[in-house]
């Protein structure tokens, strides 16, 4: 028995990773965001606040969201990744550099044909610029007069930009890719370019985005033409600000290191005194920002800034073999997921904001009253009942009461509870019970008679209902398990050793005919815990039914894990314990 | 045809036609299995008792039927691939049922190959002949569509002016919203809901919804079982291994709540969906009853005869060891199309699922939620019938296989 009972138990463990890794696939990989409804995030985000957008970011980092979900291969990011999605999210940028003109309202030809003799001069103040020699006055007067020029972007009618669900996807990879793509925005911070062909009205979509280490020589020629791949080409200004633009704004995000220790915990000297350098360095990093239209020397200054942290802190985003093992295996959902599992951490409810365990803790108590009631009040009528319904078998008795059960069986649930409460209620009918509600009365301010009696009042209808439904299975099983019996030999001799027919039944055949049905309990544990979801919808009661409702309605899919989790574990430990109790009553059976 | 006279009577009686005549005896599953019948004639003839197009319509541009036309084509009247499923059956039935009355006709009482053979080449002009006729109607209904889709026959049938239309005994759609609550009356049988909709049309329209999840989920759960199952107990070792710990797995989980979480995470769960939902989650059961027959059934004597004729291991599971096994699944699936008819009706009436389906669920949550008692009651009484009568249809499935309960 003792062996059977461990083999089960290491049986338990395979059984029970499944279950784990199937609660994470059904909740992760559903259609819709986790959490959707508790983030600011969604499809508008495109334009939201910074604010907003940090919330939302932080809330992905907290729900590890950020991470991908089975495997992690952001090791083989590299900067063309990062600078394609630079360019959607610059490409859809409605803020204007100075200068910069759009040539809208004109045919696409005009448009070009236009653009390319206004961009000759432009081009032309720049190559002037370029030039060695060049003293400080007319420095001043050809940026002033570059200014009044302006470069025309290429926009025929409608301005080309590209999809918003392709804008909204960049922002989230950028915000996502977090620290793994720090190296490759300081690279694009200091040395993008974005460069479109050297002719009559280019258009940006026909431009590329490169590095400057990328071009022959590795800077720009003074004429501002670069010869590459058998073409020419020329530096597109504004894009090339826009994508350093948004480099820097990225790495004041992404570069920002979280804190070593979690909320609510006390950190030890050395932890407090690292936190501190954290929070010292974030704040630093959230200055080397400047705006869209800064000029030459500030733009200079943030990424000096920028380029002396990291060559001081190059050690951070170094990677070994090992590391990338690591991350590949470990930085993701689902290896986070199995951590907080091992050490019983469910994670966080979002819509309490509270432990996921603590939550459930307060609601599994109302539905385990609500159950333990029913289930004994279930028992203690299904079985005179199957009694009644087997020892009179095929007589008139029999068939009602099988008629009854069959009707009550058939009945849902759901309907007999609307109904009791809309005639036995305030709400319409007779004012007999409360309506919904598990208690009205303050436990503190009335005597505790008094409570226990308004609880009971208030569990009177869906106590009820939860009864006639398990009633109506359980009687059947006890009349099947009694007529089982009652046939078998030993009734036989205790009918002929004279023992009263009371004797008989009630001694004889009920104690080996309730087998079955005692067997059951076992099954009825994570009923116990996980209670009615819809009595409990329509009576308001706040147990682990309505949580569960709610939770699915909220996405609030950590407590969804935790509840599918809870009581999973407890049905594999109910058939285990009635298999276990079978072989206890029965001694005819035996597992070894 | 003097021989017909003197035809001897069949004297052999196949398994299944031993359970037909056992389930028969029965009075109170035969009644049900009627009460079923019925049940599918609602679904299927709804339109033709309510719908608010005119079965002919004639006015200056000629004679057309926008009530056919609106079955299959009109996407403002029937939105949901439900209704166009049971329209379709609905144009589809006099063929089904004329085939099938003819089919009993030839082949129940033909006695030798020649017979069988005859009945064939008839069967087959009939279907020719019947395959015609639809075409002709389907040509019939495109030619004489109506002019407008979004015309308001009953408008312009009121106002007569020269037009005249035969419209069915109710002329409301299940969609069609009124202003202003009315009470129970000629025109409304049993009044309107709090969104201007008549209850008796969603009612009935609501047959199709119960139905068609009940019918399509149990299929798609009982298909997965059986192959499942037939393929654990047929090649045992590995295979058995592996389905019997997913069953295990799928066990464990309240079945409620899995499909509940599924349908919660969907952003627009249509009616597919729901059913797709419940055959996933429900095919365990079929799959441990498939299994067990098979484990029974694959070392008798004629499959052992089957395999060392050397036929293929999936003509053997299919051919021979499975119409064996089919009849706990039969009652399993009888039962299933009742919990899955409570299922969706749970469903909708904790609000879960496309809100513009007449489902029995919703109808009942809205009498709950403006305290209709008359609307909760009928909308209840709906499903608690439907789930009624596929129980008992169930249970004397069930003992008409039992050899033991034999009469």
């Amino acid at each position: 028995m003792t062996q059977y009972i461990l083999k089960r138990l290491l049986l338990m463990v395979p059984t029970f990773l499944m279950i784990t890794l199937l609660v994470f696939v059904i909740v992760n990989l559903a259609p819709g965001e986790p959490g959707q409804a508790a983030s600011a995030g969604g499809s508008e985000s495109a334009d939201q606040s910074a604010n907003a957008r940090e919330s939302h970011r932080l809330f992905k980092e907290q729900y590890n969201l950020d991470k991908p979900v089975l495997l992690n291969f952001r090791f083989l990011l590299d900067v063309a990744d990062v600078m394609d999605e630079l360019e959607v999210v610059a490409a859809n940028m409605t803020s204007a550099l100075p200068g910069e003109r759009v040539a809208l309202g004109v045919g696409l030809s005009a448009s070009r044909v236009l653009s390319a003799i206004h961009n000759r001069a432009y081009y032309d103040i720049e190559r002037q610029l370029a030039a060695p020699g060049v003293d400080e006055e007319t420095q001043r007067r050809l940026e002033r007069e570059r200014l009044n020029v302006g470069f025309v972007q290429l926009e025929p009618l409608r301005p080309q930009r590209p999809p918003q669900g392709r804008v909204f996807r960049a922002e989230e990879n950028l915000e996502n890719w977090g620290q793994t793509i720090v190296p490759f925005l300081i690279e694009i911070a200091s040395s993008y370019v974005y460069l479109i062909p050297d002719g009559l009205g280019a258009r940006r979509e026909e431009g590329r985005g490169l590095l400057l280490r990328d071009l022959p020589g590795g800077s720009i020629p003074d004429a501002g033409v670069v010869q590459l791949d058998g073409a020419s080409w020329r530096v597109h200004p504004i894009m090339t600000e826009k994508v350093r633009f948004l480099a820097v704004q990225r790495l004041s995000v992404n570069a920002r290191r979280r804190l070593v220790v979690r909320d609510g915990e006390r950190p030890t000297p050395d932890q407090a005194a690292l936190n501190r350098e954290i929070v010292q360095e974030n704040n630093r990093m959230a200055r080397w920002v400047y705006p869209l239209d800064a000029g030459p020397e500030v733009k200079a200054e943030a990424l000096a800034a920028w380029v002396g942290w990291f060559q001081e802190n190059q050690g951070r985003y170094e990677r070994s073999g090992a590391s990338t093992v690591r991350e590949v295996f470990l930085d993701t959902r689902f290896a986070k997921y199995w951590g907080n599992l091992a050490r019983l951490d469910l994670g966080t409810s979002i819509r309490y904001r509270r432990p996921v365990l603590d939550v459930i803790g307060d609601h599994w108590r109302y539905s385990i009253y609500l159950s333990l009631m029913s289930l004994f009040l279930a028992y203690l009528i299904s079985v005179p009942i199957g009694i009644l319904a087997a020892v009179k078998q095929n007589t008139f008795a029999d068939r009602g009461i099988g008629i009854f059960l069959f009707v009550l069986y058939s009945l849902p649930s759901f309907f007999v509870a609307t109904l009791a409460q809309s005639y036995l209620t305030r709400a319409n009918g007779l004012d007999i019970f409360p309506v919904s509600g598990f208690q009205s009365v303050d436990p503190l301010q009335v005597t505790t008679w008094d409570w226990m009696l308004n609880i009971l009042w208030h569990m009177v209808l869906p106590v009820f209902c939860l009864t006639y439904t398990a009633l109506a299975v359980l009687s059947r099983y006890a009349r099947s398990g009694l007529l089982d019996v009652i046939r078998s030999d030993y009734i036989r001799t205790a009918r002929a050793k004279g023992l009263s027919e009371w004797v008989v039944i009630l001694k004889h055949a009920v104690r080996n005919g309730m087998i079955p049905i005692l067997t059951l309990l076992g099954t009825t544990l994570p009923v116990l815990i996980g209670g009615s979801i819809i009595i409990e919808f329509i009576f308001v009661i706040d147990g682990m039914g309505r949580l569960m409702i709610q939770s699915i309605l909220f996405r609030d899919y950590n407590v969804i894990m935790g509840i599918l989790l809870i009581s999973s574990i407890l049905t594999l430990i109910g058939i285990l314990l009635s298999d276990i109790s079978y072989a206890l009553v029965d001694p005819r059976i035996s597992f070894d | 045809m003097a021989a017909t006279a003197t035809k001897p009577k069949r004297t052999y009686a196949t398994y299944w036609s031993i359970v037909w005549e056992q389930f028969r005896k029965q009075l109170s599953s035969y009644v049900a299995l009627w009460i079923i019948g019925l049940l599918f004639a609602i679904a299927i003839y709804a339109p033709v008792v309510a719908l608010g197009l005119p079965f002919l319509w004639s006015d200056e541009t000629g004679l057309s039927s926008p009530w056919l036309h609106a079955l299959l084509l009109n996407r403002n009247v029937f939105e949901s691939s439900i209704d166009l499923f049971f329209n379709l059956l609905l144009v589809l039935s006099p063929f089904v049922l004329g085939s099938w009355c003819f089919a009993r006709r030839r082949w129940v009482e033909a006695v030798s190959v020649a017979e069988v053979q005859a009945g064939a080449r008839a069967f087959r002009r009939f279907l020719g002949t019947w395959f015609l006729i639809i075409l002709a109607l389907f040509v019939a209904v495109v030619l004489s569509s109506p002019r407008s889709a979004l015309l308001d026959y009953r408008a312009l049938a009121f106002a007569g002016d020269g037009v005249w239309g035969v419209f069915p005994p109710l002329r409301i759609n299940y969609g069609d919203t009124l202003h202003g609550v009315e009470g129970p009356g000629i025109h409304h049988l049993l009044g309107v809901d709090n969104a201007g909709r008549d209850i008796f049309v969603r009612l009935l329209y609501g047959t199709r919804v119960s139905l068609s999840i009940g019918v399509i989920a149990v299929g798609i759960y009982i298909t997965i079982g059986t192959v499942l199952g037939s393929l654990a107990g047929y090649f045992g070792g590995r295979v058995d291994l592996v389905v019997v710990r997913i069953i295990e797995i799928f066990l464990c989980f309240p079945s409620f709540f899995l499909i509940l979480t599924f349908i919660g995470f969907l952003d627009r769960p249509s009616i597919l969906w729901v059913m797709v939902i419940i055959g996933l989650v429900g095919w365990t059961q079929p799959a441990r009853l498939v299994r067990g027959e098979f484990l029974r059934l694959r070392n008798i004597d004629f499959v052992s005869a089957a395999r060392a004729c050397g036929l293929r291991p999936t003509r053997i599971i299919f051919r021979h060891i499975l119409p064996n096994a089919l009849g706990p699944v039969l009652v399993n699936a009888t039962f299933g199309v009742a919990s899955a008819v409570l299922v969706e009706s749970s469903l909708s009436f904790l609000g879960f699922g496309d809100p513009t389906l007449p489902s029995w669920g919703r109808i009942l949550s809205y009498g709950r939620d403006t305290g209709d008692l008359g609307m909760m009651l009928i909308a209840g009484m709906a499903i608690f019938v439907t789930v009624s009568v596929f129980n008992l249809a169930g249970e004397g499935i069930r003992d008409a296989l039992d050899p033991k309960l034999r009469k």
